[in-house]
């Protein structure tokens, strides 16, 4: 289910790259403007804040869809991204940092990883599987640190919990991540 | 079959889940931008971390809007922003900095470098709050004097290699470097070595004659 609505939300950020299409954009926008703003809230953000990144986002949205990607990431990866980037842009004034795909020193994706390994989406399933597999106060943190600015010693505090144990378990979860994703990897390039 | 990954070359795996999640501060995810450009597994390690902020997206009970939003006036405000193009690269054959690296020094024959004695040169990049990035020029054979540091170092390798007494790091290799004793850098002996460091705690070079160098090296 999680891939059939994926799949068309893929399909109208492709019409809004190709065709410009105004109301597959607008449908877009109002799927996830309101996710984004949650998603800005919970990680500390004032409401009208997040509401305004929300906006930004989809101002990229409409400039940059040609660079969308189906094979790289999911659409609502590509989404989050953006508007993760336009958040440290405002709390830093200036553009963050990125990779650009089309700079004559990047290096391009290995030619057979597209063919061999999974599409985009099935990986975002893979990790989302994995995540759900990790015990509840494994990926409580995992999600705190990932969702708030709050450092480790912080999200100690938060859970009363010793701060030796909040790093321990963010070690085991990154443990078992990076076991799954591995056999991920593995799996795809068979 | 992706290429063998050599885990010391490659940020790990906390770096990149807080690189996706964007609580790197300015410095650190410039390193690791740099080295997404030069390693495409690394930059699908990246995406499948960024695939749990989609994720979240997708599980997020909606917070609706409190201004209506006016489609038509957003794609209008969209199609009004001036795209910043990166810096041209130079003419005739590949830049050797990636970006984002570029936009922000030219590439690397545009460099104007401020010797630090003993055959390394610098140029400072950033600085934010305590975390400087810069990057370092090393010639042939050359040992970056011996130093340890209390917080994180990360060397992003642009040209060159080197070697750290262990492991060989070269053009696209990263090294992070946290809370560990002193490391002496040599620049391998056939090219310079030119690489991004960032660190955030002052550096602590060993040894008097280094020690004398370091405030004019600004570490
Ligand atoms: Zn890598």
């Amino acid at each position: 289910m999680e891939g059939d609505a994926g799949e068309l939300w893929e399909a109208r950020l492709s019409a809004v790259a190709i065709q410009r299409d105004r109301t597959a954009f607008a449908e877009l926008f109002s799927h996830f403007a309101p996710r984004i703003k949650a998603v800005m809230i919970r990680g500390g953000m004032a409401a009208d804040m997040a509401e305004e990144i929300a906006q930004e986002a989809f101002v990229a949205v409409w400039r940059r869809a040609s660079t969308f990607d189906p094979e790289r990431a999911s659409a609502s990866t590509w989404i989050f991204a953006i508007a993760r980037n336009k958040r440290i842009d405002r709390l830093r004034r200036e553009a963050r940092p990125q990779p650009d795909p089309e700079d004559p020193a990047f290096a391009p994706d290995e030619p057979d990883a597209a063919d061999t390994m999974m599409t985009a989406r099935e990986r975002a399933d893979r990790v989302r599987k994995a995540m759900a597999t990790l015990p509840p106060d494994q990926r409580d943190v995992v999600m705190r640190s990932y969702f708030s600015e709050h450092s480790h010693s912080q999200i100690a505090e938060d859970l009363n919990a010793p701060l030796g144990t909040v790093k321990s378990r963010m070690r085991l979860a990154m443990e078992r991540l990076r076991a799954a994703l591995e056999s991920e990897h593995e799996e795809g390039s068979l | 079959m992706t290429s063998v990954r050599h885990p010391d070359q490659h940020p790990g795996d906390e770096v990149l889940l807080a690189y996706a999640s964007g609580a790197l501060g300015a410095g650190w995810d410039l390193a690791i931008a740099v080295h997404l450009a030069l390693c495409p597994s690394c930059r699908a390690r990246a995406t499948d971390y960024e695939s749990l902020g989609g994720a979240a997206l997708d599980d997020a009970a909606p917070e609706a809007l409190h201004e209506p939003v006016d489609i038509a006036a957003l794609i209008e405000r969209a199609d009004a922003v001036e795209e910043k193009r990166p810096a041209a690269p130079p003419s005739g054959g590949a830049p050797v900095f990636p970006e984002p690296l570029r936009s922000l020094t030219g590439d690397q024959t545009d460099i104007r470098w401020s010797p630090v004695g003993g055959g390394v040169r610098q140029k400072i990049v950033l600085q934010d709050g305590g975390v400087v990035a810069r990057l370092l020029h090393i010639a042939p054979g050359v040992a970056v004097p011996e130093h340890g540091h209390r917080g994180l170092e990360m060397t992003a390798v642009l040209s060159g290699g080197y070697y750290d007494g262990r492991d060989a790091f070269q053009r696209g290799d990263i090294q992070v470097v946290a809370h560990e004793g002193p490391h002496k850098p040599v620049a391998m002996k056939d090219a310079p070595c030119v690489c991004l460091v960032v660190t955030d705690a002052p550096v602590r070079f060993r040894g008097l004659l280094p020690r004398l160098l370091q405030p004019f090296m600004k570490i």
